[in-house]
This record gives C-alpha cells, structure tokens and sequence, in this order.
C-alpha cells in the first residue's frame, strides 16, 4: 500500500511540474512584446548616440555596444521565427540589459561635447573680433607709413634743382 | 606703381586677411552642405570575387559569401539587412514590382555604422532537406543560415529549358527611418541565383 501511494505522489508530482512548466511558458504575444520593447530600447539608445555623435562626441564604445545588442535582438528574432519563444525572449531581454546606460552616457557625452563646442565657438568668436580689429589698426598705421615711404622714394626720384 | 594701383592692392590683400580670419567663425555659423549622401552593399564570393553567375549547390554542403555595407550618408545610420529566399517564379514575379520583396525574411542583420564606416560579414548557408515531390517538382524543408537550421516549404519547380531548379537569395538594405521611428526600404538590393542540382 506504502508502495502504491509512493508511486501516485511521484506521478502527481510529475503532473505539477509539468503543468507549471506549461503555465510558465511563453507564447509568441509575449515574445513578441518582449521583442518590441527590446527593438524600440535600441532604437532609442541609437538616436541618443546619434545626437551625441552630432554634437561631436566620440561615441565608439556605445556604437560597439549598440551593434552587440544588434546582434542579440537579430538572433532573437531568429528564435521567433523558427518558433523559439523561449529563445527569443531571452535574447531580447539580454538585449534590453545590455543597453542599460547607454542612453544616460550617450546625454552627457552630448551635453559634454556641446559645451565644448559652444567654448570653440566662444574662442573663435573673440579671436575673430580681436582679429579684425587688429587688422584695422595695422592696415591704418600700415597704410600711413607706407605712404611715407612712397612720397619718400617718389621724392628721392625727382630731379635736384641745381643752385647757380 | 602709382598710389592709386598700391591703394587698391593693399586694401584687397587686408580684406582677404580679414577673411581668413573671419572664416573659422564663418564656417561654423554656416556650414558647407554635405551634399547627397549614399549607401553601399556588396557581394563577394568564398574568394573575394564578385558573384557573377549562378552557384549551384550540393545538398548538405557549406557554401559562404561575403556581405559588406558601407555607410556614406555623412551621419551615423542604424541598417538592417534582410535575407530572402525566393523561387523561381516569386523572383520573376518581383522583378516587375517596385519596392522591396513582399516575402518573409528567412535571416536579418541590424547594425548601427558611422559615416565612412564599413560592415563585413561572412554568411554561410547549406540546404540540409531538400525532398523529391514530383519529377519536376523539389521542396526544400531544411536551409541552414550561418549554421541555424530553418524549417520552410519552398516549393521549387524545375525550369523547363535548363532542366534545372532555380531559387534566388535576395538581400535587402533597410534604414532607420528617426522622424517615422521605422525601418524603411533603402532601395538597395543584391541577389544571386542559386541551381539546385537535378540528382536531388
């Protein structure tokens, strides 16, 4: 009888597993919201490098990043096409946390490399107005001296009155 | 030289000064258009060569080309490059329409490039289950794409001139697309025609 009961407990529990194997499975909606979630994180971290980027900010390690995070969400894809969900949803959540600051870093690198430029500008703009207004000065005095030395020659060139 | 000529010459050569010296602060208030930018996508065979005829296959073996892509659009562009495999007759039927190709991708690539900057890629495809239907008629059940396996129902029919069984790998050139938040169709495609041997 102790026997029996042995058995019947290892079969329900076989029952249970199996069941809440089943229950915790993922079906194709939730991997492909799992996917989308995971398509849109990358999308988002690839316009803030882009900004980034634009601004003038070296963006080499979050490009390398966002290209690895590319390759797990293509293979999450390929998972959920061949009808891997549990694959696909996996490769899509290390996708989702493989992007995890690059958004942040990309904003500070962009507002870092704004500011640098604005100072850029700042300086060019100050070296630009010194500039030209040295050059006045310069073309002012140059032009006077300049014409001293011409009436100077000219002067030098003309014929000597001779005294009788 | 009189005063007159010296006047004028002076006067250029400090106007042009003042513009070298302008010009950095010029440039950067009003940048030089980038002009037309562009993509590139190629396609080489296992010996870096350009693929110029069809490739006819045997069942099971590894065959490999060589993808690359080349962003010249001046900015950082996020791609994504679909695989499809067509038959004979949905090739023909695509070569009359605009646009890309209305089939399913089999395989994607996405990756984000900076201006000038190059994606390579070697991609490796075997046709593991190709099984008999009818004399004139094969189905492959079995492709392997960079050793995934991909279970499908493409029916291929023998072309009635050759003798042979055509279907075409055809690679697509998506962008992103920020201000829709879409991957839009780049107008950039390359395919290849791949033979499948009578025997099979």
């Amino acid at each position: 009888m102790k026997k029996y009961k042995i058995i019947v407990y290892i079969i329900l529990l076989i029952i249970v597993v199996a069941c809440a194997s089943q229950c915790f499975a993922i079906d194709f909606i939730e991997a492909s919201t799992i996917l989308e979630q995971a398509e849109s994180e990358v999308a988002s971290a690839y316009i803030a490098v882009a900004q980034a980027q634009n601004a003038g900010a070296d963006v080499t390690e979050l490009i390398t990043t966002i290209n690895l995070a590319n390759d797990l969400l293509s293979k999450a894809y390929f998972a959920l096409r061949v009808g891997n969900y549990e694959d696909a949803s996996y490769y899509a959540i290390q996708c989702i946390e493989s992007l995890n600051g690059v958004i942040y870093q990309a904003n500070s690198l962009e507002s870092e490399a704004k500011e640098i430029q604005d100072r850029h500008f700042f300086m060019n703009l100050i070296g630009s107005v010194l500039g030209l207004f040295f050059l006045v000065i310069l073309g002012f005095f140059g032009w006077k001296l300049l014409k001293k030395w011409y009436f100077k020659k000219v002067l030098n060139k003309a014929p000597k009155l001779a005294v009788i | 030289m009189n005063l007159e000529n010296m006047k004028i010459l002076y006067v250029f050569s400090f106007v042009l000064l003042g513009l070298i010296i302008l010009s950095p602060t010029f440039f950067t208030l009003f940048p030089i258009p980038k002009g037309e930018g562009f993509s590139e996508l190629w396609l080489l065979d296992s010996n870096h060569l350009i693929v110029t005829e069809s490739l006819e296959v045997i069942l099971n073996r590894q065959y490999s080309i060589f993808l690359g892509v080349r962003n010249q659009m001046f900015d950082l562009q996020y791609y994504q490059l679909y695989v499809k495999l067509l038959n004979q007759e949905e090739a023909l039927q695509e070569m009359d329409s605009m646009g890309s190709i209305s089939s399913e991708p089999i395989f994607e690539y996405r990756f984000v490039l900076s201006n000038n900057e190059t994606w390579n890629k070697n991609f490796t495809f075997a046709f593991k289950d190709v099984s008999f239907e009818e004399e004139n008629i094969r189905k492959i059940s079995v492709l392997s794409i960079n050793n995934n396996d991909i279970d499908m129902d493409k029916i291929l029919v023998k072309d009635e001139t050759s003798g042979k069984f055509y279907c075409k790998l055809v690679f697509e050139l998506w962008i992103y697309n920020s201000t829709a938040s879409i991957f839009e169709y780049h107008n950039h495609f390359i395919d290849f025609w791949i033979t499948l041997e009578n025997q099979l």
